[in-house]
Order: C-alpha cells, then structure tokens, then sequence
C-alpha cells in the first residue's frame, strides 16, 4: 500500500496544475462559460498537448495507458480549476465504453481521434421517466441492415452541444444495447440549454434516427456500461474532492483576512471549528474517491459497493464544504461574482452525476457485507 | 499510489486469523461481549498467550520484544482480533499500548530493562496520571508538583480519571517541575509503583455504573530521581508523543465494525409486528449511512497506517481520525441501545459483570453500559472541541 505519488504522477500533477494555473484563472473561466457552447478549441487542445485525452486508452489504441489511480490525479486537478470542457464525456465515459464494447474497427476509427483531440463525444444516458437507472429508459433500436434506427427521448445530455457524435444507451427487443449517432443525424432534435454550473447540455429526441451498433446486445453491455459508470462516478467524485480544495482555500483566505467586530472573523470559534469539519468532510471524500479508484478493478460487486459508499461520502462532504463556503464568505458568497458560489454550484450539479445520494444509499445496502446472519 | 494490500499482507490476515481462531480463550471472547469493563485476571491470561507466542505488543519495535509490524500489519491484526469480539487491550491497563512507546523512546536503558520485559509479560498493570480536576482539555495547566529533594523528587497533587488505577500496580504521571517558565516547559514525566507511600486511590463511578475511573492523590510522595522519564521539564513532549500514538488506536476502527454486525444481529433478534427490527425501512436506511461512515472511517485509517509506516508527519490526520472515530463509536453504540426498544430500559449491571435485562436478547448484553460508558469518547485523548481547535490552527498555518 502507497498513497505516495510516483515520479510519473508528479509530474503529471504539476505540469496539468501549471498550465491550469496559466490558462485558466478566474478571468478566463469568466471567458470561457460566457461563449456558447462553453469552453474553447484552444483549451481543449492545451490538454490534448498534456497527453490527458488519451490517459485511459492503450497505447496500441494511440493513447498513453495509464490507469484510475492517474485518473483520479487528473480529476482533482482539473475539478480544482472548474474546468468546463467536455473531458468526462469524451475522454473517460465516452473513451471507456469504446474500449469496452466497441469492434476494432470502431477502435481505431475512435479511439485515436479522441486521444488526438480531434473527437468531442457526449453520452446519452438519462431519461426523464427511468430516474437513475441507466437500463430503465425507453430508447429503443431496430436493425437496420448493418446499422440500426433509434427512436426515444433523452433527457441532459452533457456536453451535446459539444459533442461531434452521441453514444446512446437503448435496448432491443428488451435487452440493453450501446449505439452512436452523428452529431447531425436525421430524426434527430436538440434542445440546449446551460446547466446550473455553466456546463452545456441537452435534451435529445430520436425519431428513426440512424445508428451505429457498439458491441453486443445484452449482459456483454450492461456489465461494460456498469463498468464504465463506475469510472466515472469515481472520476466525478475526484473532480469533486479538487473543487472542494478550492472551495475550502478560498474560505480559509477569507476568513483569514475579513474583519468584523474588530478582529479576522476566523479568529472567532464557531468559525474556527466549522473550518476543521470542512478539512474533515473532505479529507473523508478524498479518501473514498480514492479508496474507490483502487477498487475499480475488483469483483464488481466489491467495485460497485465501494463506489457506491464514495459517491455517498462524496455528496455528503459536497454538501458541507459547499454550502459552508457559501456561509463563511457571507453575502459575497452570495454573488455571481464570487468565486466560491461556482464552486458551490458545481458541487450541487455532481449530486445527480451516475446515481444520486439516495440511488447509490440503496445499491450500497444491497451489497453490504456486514449484515450476514 | 497503490492503494492494493500486498500479497504478504494477505497472508499476514490468514496466520492472525488462524491464530486467534486457535488460542483466544473462548470465555474470555464471552465475557469481552457481554460487558465492556473486564478484570484484570482474564486480561493477564490472554497477555500471556500473547507473550508465548511473540505478539505481546505489535506496535514495539522487535529489539524490545515487540512484532516490529507495521501500522498497516495493526491494522490487520485489529480487524481480526476485533472480529472475534476480542476484549479492548486497555483492559489490561495503559502498558503496552500507551506508557511503552514512551519509555522506549525517551527512557534510560535501566528504564527499559525494568519496565518493558514486565509489560510484555503482563507482570505490570499500568495507570497514567495526566488529568486534574483543573487540568482536562487544558492539560499543560496542570498544578500536580514535583519538588526535586536531594536523590528523590517529592510530589504533591491532585488527579483524575485515573482509569484502572485500582487494578494497577504502576503509575506515569506528569507534574510540574518548574512553575516559573510557560506552563508547557515546566512539566516532567515520572514512574513509580502506586503503593509508594502518600498514594491514594479514591474510585469514581462512571454513569453506566460501572469502575474503571478513579482519583489519585499525592500527599508528600518521595519518589527515587530514577523514576524520572527523559529530561526534565520535557514531560509536555513524551506527552504529545504518546497522545499521538494514541490517536490511532482510540479511533478503534475495527471495533466499531465488529459492533455494526452486532447490531444487525440485535435488530434480527427484536421482534417488530410481524418481522424484525432488521426488516424495518427506517432502520435499515440508517445502519446503511453508518456502513458508510464505517467505509469512510476504514480508508482514512488506512491512509494514517500508511501515513505511520511512511514516516509522513501529518496532524491533521490523526485528528479528524480521532474526530470521526469517536463519533462513529457513539452512533453505533446509540443505534444499539435505540434497537432494544424498550427491553434496554432494564438494566442492573451484576458484580459477575452479566447485566440482567429479561426481555432484551442475549446478543444485546453489555449495549447499555458500553454506550453510557462511551460518551466518553468525545472526551478523552483530547476532546472533540479540541481536535477541532488542534485543526483550525493547523489549517490556519498552511497557506
């Protein structure tokens, strides 16, 4: 057991962390979630420069192979900074399930343009009547040929407006099913909005839309796509724990330096302790988040149970760093102006991402291992 | 990072389990979960098998006649001895796991050869003199005086919650040597057997009803200056050391685990309409969010072993382990009395330690004690607040 950084990890922190420091301060995050679609092609490409895009693809797939541990230094770096571009979408969900299910000649049409930086994807996952559960959706496939034809209703696609191909979730003949449609396929609509953290996503209507198949049809997908979830839930968790850093920063340089009846406010205890629980709140979610990347390779049942024991953690610690950020900063806080209300939004818009408190609560119980007779 | 178990530490569970399975005296495993304040006798006796086998203190270094293991082989060891419903190693007084680190540390070589071969034998019930009536969380104001008179020191004072000073044959105690400097600088760290002359114990009964705390006062105690620990006026050092180390183990990580599938087979046993407490909604919805702080406590834990055995200093650490520790200790215990619904209500702890409550099931013996007692988790080695306080400044010092 090493919770130490190899020289590799170092150096992947620190050179992400200043390009970071250099292209994204709080100027140009106002920069790049005031464009629509939010973000930019030179962002994007600056950490397809760092090699993040292809982290998690092999190297015979043109990435750079590395695994969840790196991952989850990546997460925590980039959620530090609030970074808006469509790297969960693409480079962790998207690429993931390519890697899982997609046939090799999907591979190497795929994977080397997302590692390049020339492919945005966007996964549509969640409809409006299945809540959390990625196989209770009504999206349905029919054979076409070779292909297929879709025809349902997805619900926050993030990053669609992004994205240069969807990957959809649907069923046939009632057995789960992965497909891919081209960003301007026939039959299909696109209502976009702006979501609560300045990210973009969408609602997405198939009607006879064409697609292609990703994999098989049945138990192969859904064990891939429970599979690929839980990276990143793990990975959503990790950009969470990096927000929350910066949120406590943030309330700790102010309290330090705003005074009131005479003194810093952070001298007063009631501050003070409230800053100790925030410390511990997110000391306790990164040490889920990473005790759940380290399991992500095991039995899925352990998989699942811890991941879903780190995503409640995680929600939970959310809750208490962002909304005492809020507090400790008073009516600054509560500006769109300031800082730590971004932050605090982008924790509210983590709560639902792959299962929400109560979703993962649930599969957490049916898993548990300490209720043997 | 590599946050995966190592093969050897896998193998390293199976001997521990296999072990324990062996020779962890079943009546003492019975008694261990039937109350929680257990007699010396039966502590001595495990103690011993634990010495026959090498494993009389597993955090000592091995020149000491410790296991030399690691935070992380601990760790293990605990989740296995725990499992068994092993009794609470501070029943066998402060020896091994608090004064032992102390005088391997910081004592003379004729400290070590006196004292540590008795403590691994379980020859010498230790009680630690810290507390006073005016000195709790303030510890580095306490006023227990020790007057350097000629070869001896004389101490004059007052302590409290002296726990298993009754049952102890041997005290550690700090007192002030210096009143002149700042109140840290001026207190010594000293040993020397309870009845020496001038000691006297006086019990304090715990609210469960129960003895395991005590008063001890000083009155004109001459004590030989070999019964000083290190230099003087460096008590508040060994003290912070030794508080410390105590941090991980009063956490008690796999003690709360073993007492959260304690608690499912209490609710298995209540009756509710029906079923079971145990199929209740409301109840399950609970022990699931106490699983989860158990999950969360079980990798902060981990990454403190590691953070021992690595050699980072990190205070922080220790403090919100002991912070969400002891809350979680008292959540389980809490959820363990609400579970015997009414049943809980009778309660009349035994001098045999059994507590007779009719209609509550044998599997729930010893819950209300064990949670009147453990109130005091909050308090002891440094209270809540105090941690909080310890981590503000820390936090504060960072950026």
């Amino acid at each position: 057991m090493d919770f130490s950084l190899s020289m590799e990890q170092a150096m992947l922190r620190d050179s992400l962390q200043s390009w970071l420091a250099a292209h994204h301060d709080a100027a140009a995050w106002k920069r790049l979630t005031a464009a629509w679609p939010p973000g930019s092609e030179a962002s994007w490409q600056g950490l397809a420069g760092l090699g993040l895009h292809g982290l998690l693809i092999p190297e015979e797939d043109g990435g750079i192979g590395m695994g969840p541990m790196d991952l989850h230094i990546v997460a925590d770096t980039l959620g530090q900074y609030l970074v808006v571009d469509p790297y969960l979408s693409t480079a962790v969900l998207g690429a993931d399930l390519v890697r899982r299910l997609a046939s090799a000649e999907q591979r190497a049409a795929l994977l080397p343009a997302i590692a390049g930086g020339e492919l945005r994807l966007a996964v549509a996952h969640a409809e409006h009547a299945a809540r959390f559960d990625p196989f209770g959706g009504g999206t349905r496939a029919v054979t076409d040929g070779a292909d297929l034809r879709l025809t349902g209703s997805k619900i926050v696609v993030i990053d669609a407006p992004l994205a240069d191909r969807l990957l959809v979730l649907a069923s046939e003949d009632g057995a789960p099913l992965l497909a891919m449609v081209e960003r301007d396929a026939p039959g299909m609509t696109v209502n976009a909005y702006r979501l609560v953290d300045e990210r973009s996503g969408a609602d997405v209507n198939f009607a006879d839309t064409p697609a292609q198949r990703v994999g098989d049809t049945g138990d192969t997908c859904r064990a891939a796509v429970e599979a690929a979830f839980d990276l990143a839930t793990v990975y959503a968790c990790a950009e969470a724990v990096g927000a929350m850093r910066t949120a406590l920063r943030l309330t700790v340089d102010h309290v330090k330096t705003r005074r009131q009846f005479g003194t810093e406010i952070g001298n007063f205890q009631a501050l003070r302790h409230r800053i100790a629980e925030m410390k511990g709140e997110l000391s306790a979610a990164e040490a889920m988040s990473l005790g759940a990347a380290a399991a992500l390779d095991e039995a899925p049942e352990v998989r699942m149970r811890m991941v879903s024991a780190a995503k409640v953690q995680c929600i939970q610690s959310a809750r208490y760093v962002g909304r005492n950020g809020v507090q400790l900063q008073g009516g600054m806080g509560m500006s769109q102006e300031s800082a730590v209300g971004q932050y605090f939004k982008r924790l509210l818009a983590f709560e639902p991402m792959f299962g929400d408190l109560g979703f993962h609560q649930a599969r957490f119980a049916r898993l548990s291992d300490l209720r043997a007779a | 990072m590599d946050l995966k178990l190592k093969q050897e530490h896998q193998d390293f569970r199976m001997e521990v389990r296999e072990f324990l399975r062996d020779n962890l005296p079943e009546d003492i495993r019975d008694t261990a979960r039937r109350m929680f304040h257990i007699d010396p006798e039966p502590m001595r006796r495990w103690q011993r098998i634990l010495y026959e086998k090498g494993w009389a203190a597993p955090g000592w270094p091995v020149e000491y006649g410790g296991t030399g293991w690691s935070a992380i082989q601990r760790f293990i060891f605990d989740e296995e001895y725990c499992a068994l419903d092993g009794p609470l190693p501070l029943m066998m007084g402060h020896g091994v796991q608090i004064i032992g680190p102390v005088l391997y540390t910081y004592g003379s070589e004729a400290q070590k050869a006196q004292y540590l071969p008795r403590i691994l034998k379980g020859e010498d019930f230790w009680a630690q003199g810290f507390s006073e009536p005016g000195a709790g969380s303030d510890l580095a104001s306490l006023r227990t005086r020790a007057v350097r008179d000629g070869d001896d020191y004389v101490i004059d004072g007052h302590k409290i919650w002296t726990s298993m000073a009754h049952h102890s044959n041997m005290l550690f105690l700090l007192a002030r040597t210096d009143p002149e400097v700042k109140p840290q600088k001026g207190i010594s760290f000293f040993v020397f057997p309870t009845d020496t002359p001038g000691v006297t114990v006086r019990p304090i009964i715990s609210i469960d009803r129960g003895h395991s705390l005590n008063e001890t006062f000083y009155d004109n105690v001459r004590i030989p200056a070999d019964s000083l620990i290190g230099e003087e006026g460096q008590g508040w050092t060994y003290a912070k050391f030794l508080l410390g180390h105590e941090r991980f183990n009063i956490a008690e990580i796999a003690r709360s685990k073993q007492r959260i599938r304690r608690l499912w087979q209490i609710a298995r046993a209540m009756p509710a309409g029906e079923a079971t407490l145990a199929d209740d909604a409301g109840f399950r919805s609970r022990m699931t969010a106490l699983e989860i702080d158990m999950a969360t406590l079980e990798q902060l834990g981990l990454r403190v072993a590691w953070e021992m055995d690595s050699g980072v200093h990190n205070m922080q650490s220790a403090s919100i382990l002991k912070l969400r520790g002891s809350r979680l200790i008292q959540a389980v215990t809490e959820l363990s009395v609400e579970a015997m619904g009414y049943a809980g209500l009778a309660y009349h702890p035994q001098q045999d330690g059994s507590q007779i409550s009719p209609p509550a099931p044998e599997v729930a013996q010893g819950k209300m004690e064990e949670m009147l007692f453990l109130r005091a988790a909050t308090i002891y080695g440094g209270s809540s607040e105090t941690q909080l306080n310890i981590l503000a400044n820390l936090i504060y010092a960072e950026v």
